[in-house]
């Protein structure tokens, strides 16, 4: 065993632990009961310990005990369509917030021409119809020699209509130049989706949760 | 609780439920003390107990306490190792053979006796275990917290006797001596 300089410090916390063996143990007491320096450390190395021994537990958030037996069956289909529905409804989110933000620019009035050239083919044939349409009741409303008082006031080629056309909020042209200003918007507005969107998702992360605490 | 664990090893779900939820809590608390808190030790302790209800059958050990550790302990440190390999987390310095540095305190601290009961001292504490290499500070948790034998601890992180010994000891100079560099003057005052 150690001589009195030979200081047994890596054994210090296994003696403190009680985990020497008989003769280690003994030759351990003996350096201690001459050595102050050992003694000290052994000292630092119990307070240590308690301090250690005392920490307050760490508390998890929820329960983590696992819920036993067999998931629902209808749980995994639940989370594949959650996922699913999610992700449609983000993509429709978007995809409406993109063509309501693009039928908006100058003002929320956009040229049939203008339809058109961004692809939006079937606003723009609404757009178009609802300018045939009003042709034709400007060429009736024009076949009487006197023309209506309410028109004086106005510009002598402008009129104004609305139409029934579901998607379309009030449709306002000039008949003279051919030029359609038309509002449009793409469905309900995005945040429906983006609220469907949500509700899906919680549907699926609810039913993966569950998953993963079943056997 | 050995009844319980017999009727869970027959597959009652109630017996397994019950023995779980009687380790919860030191489970998390273990496996926060070595990952951080949070969602992934949850989700290591969570994932530990499903995967002793599947492998139940295999238990044959004396204490069921030190083989749920020894499941979450290696699920934990499977995480850790993963986050290196990312290098998510910095690689632990290899142990160094020598003997560990004893730092020595500054006159006119508070006794590190006097300090156990005081809140300050566990947030110093918990602070000094997250400078310890990862093995030791299991280990030194395994044992101080848990009260685990070293025979146990050896066990549940595989590992030889003597390097139990070792890591203990090298984790208990590490906390006194982060402890020591805060101002307090140790037992040797």
């Amino acid at each position: 065993m150690s001589g009195m300089n030979d200081h047994p410090e890596l054994q210090l916390s296994a003696y403190l632990d009680e985990a020497l063996s008989p003769a280690e143990r003994a030759a351990v007491t003996a350096h201690l009961d001459g050595c102050s320096f050992c003694r000290a450390h052994l000292a630092d190395l119990r307070a240590t310990s308690r301090l250690v021994a005392a920490l307050p537990a760490l508390l998890p958030t929820r329960s983590l005990v696992p819920r036993l037996g067999r998931a629902p069956v209808w749980l995994r289909p639940v989370r594949l369509l959650g996922a699913m529905g999610s992700g449609l409804f983000a993509f429709l989110f978007i995809a409406s917030a993109v063509i309501n933000s693009g039928s908006n620019l100058g003002g929320g009035e956009t040229t049939a021409e203008q339809l058109a050239e961004k692809g939006q083919f079937g606003a723009a044939v609404n757009a178009l119809a609802s300018d045939a349409a009003a042709q034709k009741d400007a060429a009736r409303s024009a076949a009487p020699a006197v023309p209506a008082p309410a028109a004086a006031g106005q510009a002598p080629t402008r009129s104004s209509i609305t139409t029934s056309a579901p998607s379309v909020i009030g449709v306002s042209q000039s008949t003279g130049s051919g030029i359609v200003y038309y509002r449009g918007t793409f469905g309900p507005p995005p945040v429906v989706f983006l609220g469907f969107a949500a509700f899906f998702a919680i549907a699926a992360i609810v039913a993966h949760r569950r998953l993963r605490r079943s056997h | 609780m050995r009844d319980d664990i017999d009727r869970a090893r027959r597959g009652d779900a109630g017996a397994f439920d019950s023995l779980a939820r009687a380790h919860e809590r030191a489970l998390y608390s273990h496996v926060a003390r070595i990952l951080g808190p949070g969602p992934d030790a949850e989700d290591v302790v969570q994932d530990a107990l499903v995967s002793a209800w599947r492998s139940l059958a295999s238990f044959e050990g004396t204490s069921f306490k030190a083989w749920l550790f020894r499941i979450a302990r290696n699920r934990a440190i499977d995480v850790i190792r993963a986050q290196k390999r990312r290098g998510e987390l910095p690689l632990d310095p290899p142990e160094d053979p020598d003997e560990p540095g004893w730092a020595e305190p500054a006159a006119g601290g508070p006794e590190l006796i006097d300090m156990v009961a005081g809140a300050e001292a566990f947030a110093a504490v918990e602070a000094a275990l997250v400078l310890v290499p990862v093995e030791q500070r299991d280990a030194l948790l395994l044992r101080d917290v848990e009260g685990f034998s070293y025979e146990e601890i050896a066990s549940i992180t595989v590992a030889e006797i003597g390097t139990v010994k070792s890591r203990i000891h090298r984790a208990r100079v590490t906390v006194r001596n982060e402890l020591v560099r805060k101002g307090w003057k140790g037992s040797a005052g």
